[in-house]
């Protein structure tokens, strides 16, 4: 007879614990420095600096907050609850800014309202009617608020649209048959009930704002972000940088504490899974119905098919002077480094979720979350906290071997695809959680009872299960990766680029126009997953 | 010897206020079947994962053919405890075939005994399908025969089923039951199944343990469940019973229907004034009013299909010449007779006999 064991305790969980090791140690040593002593030029940044950037980081949070909220619900409210000429491809259309980086979006506003922008000239050219300079000027605060809310509202839509759509048929005919309208509905019921998915969305923006660098930067509105990097790069201060991103990570923190707190234990989801959506309705007048198509239209055209009709305007001016080998090389160098981490990212998230699979504990489950924490955290506090412990590193390593290796570890891309694997845990975690989920548990569990190792088990049942899963979470932490701006602007070793930082760079460096190239190819990139992921939900409806 | 046996297994879910499995000793001879009979939340497939190692009871000892299997925090894991288990959604691997499904368990054979194991098993079960089907090109019933295969094939010492009937329509499940307790006689198995249907129980165990609570109320043959539970609530579990208040006295009892003459071998040594008598619903006799017997007003039929089930209250009736009046008491009693006559209807005056009854003291009405 084979051998009793301890029941919790395996190689799943020896490896799960090195791993969550690893991936906390960024956010732990942020927040261990908090009790440090901050650097020299703290005095100076805390007295002139700090409150405006509390005070930007605020208003930003805010008015994106308002402005998505009220893009994000009113769209998904259109698309789930009427149907009107169009609804099925807006549907899945208004998911598509998500592929605009916010920064890439900024540039493409401010080429639109320029002097030489597509309006300005169409104005002068046809009716004689001149700016000086652009037509609004929103290199300013509303500006960038404008350009991340119309980058962004997505997240609200898709997460709002998902609670419209499980809430039941029955529950909308009981409120009609009480002699509710469509208006009282929508805000005595539909309304509350999304309100944890409604937050849960708002959250997620509010976290995408902190973590912006580029946008903010380009508009000139001092952040917190714009702090750290400020303190990184202009006074070369690191404990001042991780000072301000153990702020900045409290603030965080305190942002999902408050969204926990208002979630509660609600779910106001009826438990039946498979409750029958409600019958979308034909508003009454033919003219509404276009309406209803026109406002779609509107906020299509807004965040999307303007700016990147502006990106593909550049392109063509200025695709000779750009493309070359070495953008072959720029795009093959990015596509390589995001994959590659991508992978890394579904391997580890397969290893903790089975982990949690074996594990009779119920607190494995929580300790192994905190893994994803990282998508909250933003990327210039990763790229801090995952910074100091490896240049630590490297300076043991030196003196271990007693011989000038330099900065083996800090100083290459091994640093940058830590630091995205810390940052992107989430993505690659969520997808493939919701793969096993699906599969349930009691298959894994037969197969251990007919005598299969928990390893061959994972092989042979769960990972051809949830393949899917796995190339959805690659593919969803790819283009995320590939967008990724402030994290690979710290971390990248000299002189290397990937298609983000080299947008950023030419932009920044009034070469707004050749910047497009890059930015198109990251936006086009990052529209595939949204197809893909539409086409297996609509072959599965 | 025993094959399998619990010690005093305790099992306590996290936030949980109850044990869902609370201090639970059984042990199963080879080739018995036991079935593990409650309602949903009872503990039973808590019992049952435990037993698979699927978790981890908090205290006890589970031995398996002798040996020590859970004790303490070691456990023997759930992999390397040669048991086969048949799960209520049967967890049929979808992207295998049938063979490769039933084939998954057998290790230490070469391509042919596999195969000759495989569809030795399978015909067995009785399926005929083509083995290179997948699951999802099945019935509910054949995907059951496919799961039981599977887990028989190992040729497991123990097979454990959690609710396999209860995905089967009514007309399968009396076929699939007959033939599930044939199979596993055959192969000589020793088998536990959950389920929270008696008739499950009735028809396929040998021996049947009722839970409720987490806790083990009764473990015996099915005969001796039904007509000797030791609980109201194994009683109510097996069909309507019927529980009234009695008086004793010389030569019978006292009831608010009339008077019950005692049988001969009656414990009479009982020193209670008042007593129970227990006997289930078609344990009686319709009669007419010449002989001796006990009467009743329907309050309420019920009509079942076979036979109709009447609501008998304890109405004083004075057409009969038996003196049924001198036995009502306070409080109306309510008893519940089976009737093979569907002509019943409320207000008729219902003669009749108990053909069989206990007698429980009254202080175990705790229990009854």
């Amino acid at each position: 007879m084979a051998k009793r064991t301890t029941y919790w305790w395996n190689k799943w969980t020896a490896g799960a614990i090195v791993i969550l090791l690893l991936v906390l140690t960024p956010i732990f040593t942020i927040l261990f420095k908090l009790f440090d002593k901050p650097g020299e030029h703290w005095r100076h940044i805390s007295s002139t600096l700090l409150p405006s950037y509390f005070i930007n980081s605020f208003l930003l949070l805010f008015g994106v907050g308002v402005v998505t909220f009220v893009i994000g619900v009113s769209m998904a409210w259109l698309v789930s609850v009427y149907n009107f000429p169009g609804r099925k491809y807006f549907e899945w259309l208004l998911i598509l800014p998500l592929a605009f980086p916010s920064y890439m979006m900024g540039y493409s506003y401010v080429g639109i309202l320029e002097y030489t922008g597509p309006i300005q000239a169409f104005l002068r050219n046809n009716f004689d009617i001149k700016f000086k300079g652009p037509i609004v000027d929103i290199m300013n605060m509303p500006g960038a608020i404008f350009i991340l809310s119309i980058s962004l509202f997505p997240y609200v839509y898709v997460i709002c649209r998902a609670s419209f759509m499980r809430q039941s048929s029955a529950m909308q005919e009981a409120a009609f048959l009480l002699g509710s309208n469509r208006m009282q509905m929508f805000t005595k019921i539909a309304l509350p009930m999304a309100r944890p998915a409604v937050a849960g969305g708002i959250a997620l923006v509010g976290m995408e704002v902190l973590n912006d660098y580029g946008t903010v930067k380009y508009f000139g509105v001092d952040t917190f972000t714009s702090g750290i990097f400020r303190a990184w790069f202009s006074f070369g201060d690191i404990n001042t940088a991780i000072y301000l991103s153990a702020i900045l990570t409290v603030i965080v923190l305190i942002l999902i504490w408050l969204e926990n707190f208002q979630r509660g234990s609600r779910n106001w989801n009826s438990g039946n899974a498979d409750t029958k959506p409600a019958i979308r309705i034909w508003p009454k007048h033919k003219s509404t119905r276009w309406l209803y198509t026109a406002l779609c239209m509107i906020v299509l055209l807004i965040s999307f098919i303007f700016p990147l009709s502006q990106l593909f305007y550049w392109v063509s001016l200025t695709w000779r002077n750009v493309v070359d080998s070495e953008f072959g090389i720029l795009i093959f160098r990015s596509f390589s480094l995001a994959i590659g981490s991508a992978l890394a990212i579904a391997v580890i998230s397969i290893f903790l979720l089975y982990t949690i699979r074996l594990s009779p504990l119920w607190w494995t489950k929580h300790i192994a979350r905190t893994a994803s924490l990282g998508y909250a955290i933003p990327g210039a506090v990763i790229a801090v906290g995952v910074m100091i412990p490896m240049m630590g590193l490297d300076r043991k390593i030196n003196w271990l071997l007693s011989d000038n290796v330099g900065m083996i570890l800090s100083g290459t891309l091994f640093i940058l695809v830590v630091a995205y694997i810390v940052r992107f845990m989430a993505v690659g975690y969520n997808a493939i959680d919701a793969g096993f989920q699906k599969t349930g548990a009691s298959v894994n569990e037969v197969a251990r009872s007919l005598g299969a190792s928990s390893s061959r088990t994972l092989w042979k049942i769960d990972l051809p299960l949830i393949k899917y899963s796995i190339a959805g979470a690659v593919l969803l932490a790819f283009v995320d990766i590939l967008k990724e701006l402030p994290l690979t602007l710290i971390l990248r070793p000299f002189n290397f680029h990937t298609l983000a930082t080299k947008a950023f760079d030419m932009a920044t460096n009034e070469m707004i126009a050749e910047s497009a190239n890059a930015s198109l190819v990251v936006v086009l990139t990052g529209v595939i997953p949204i197809i893909v992921l539409n086409n297996m939900i609509s072959r599965k409806e | 010897m025993a094959i399998i046996e619990l010690n005093n297994i305790s099992k306590r879910y996290r936030k949980a206020d109850t044990c869902a499995v609370e201090d639970v000793s059984f042990s199963l001879e080879k080739g018995e079947i036991l079935a593990l009979v409650g309602e949903s939340g009872s503990g039973k497939t808590t019992l049952l994962r435990l037993i698979a190692g699927l978790e981890h009871p908090n205290s006890g000892i589970i031995k398996l053919d002798g040996e020590v299997i859970v004790s303490g925090r070691k456990s023997l894991p759930a992999n390397k405890r040669q048991t086969g288990m048949v799960f209520q959604d049967y967890a049929l691997f979808p992207h295998l075939t049938i063979f490769e499904n039933v084939a998954f368990g057998l290790k230490g054979l070469n391509k042919k005994e596999v195969e000759k194991r495989v569809h030795e098993t399978i015909n067995l079960t009785g399926l005929k399908e083509d083995v290179k089907k997948y699951p999802h090109q099945l019935s509910g019933g054949q995907q059951q025969r496919v799961a039981l295969a599977r887990a028989l094939a190992p040729r497991p010492e123990l097979l454990l089923m959690d609710e396999p009937f209860s995905n089967l329509d009514t007309i399968l499940r009396d076929q699939v039951r007959e033939e599930v307790r044939q199979i596993i006689k055959a192969m000589g198995i020793t088998a536990i199944l959950v389920t929270h249907d008696t008739k499950d129980a009735f028809t396929t165990a040998d021996k049947i343990a009722v839970m409720l609570n987490g806790k083990l109320l009764q473990i015996d043959t099915p005969d001796a469940l039904y007509n000797d539970p030791n609980s109201s609530y194994v009683a109510e579990l097996f069909g309507k019973s019927n529980n009234v208040v009695a008086t004793v006295e010389p030569g019978g009892f006292k009831t608010p229907f009339g008077f019950v003459t005692g049988p001969k071998d009656c414990p009479m040594s009982v020193n209670k004034d008042k007593v129970n008598l227990f006997f289930r619903a078609e344990e009686t006799d319709f009669c007419n009013a010449e002989e001796p017997h006990l009467c009743g007003m329907v309050e309420q039929c019920m009509y079942l299909g076979d036979h109709m089930q009447l609501k008998v209250c304890c109405n004083r009736c004075t057409s009969c010449a038996n003196d049924c009046e001198k036995g009502a008491v306070e409080d109306t009693q309510r008893i519940l007779l089976r009737s093979s006559v569907q002509t019943w209807k409320p207000g008729d005056i219902v003669r009749f006999k108990l053909k069989n009854f206990k007698v429980k003291e009254t202080d175990s009405e705790e229990l009854l």
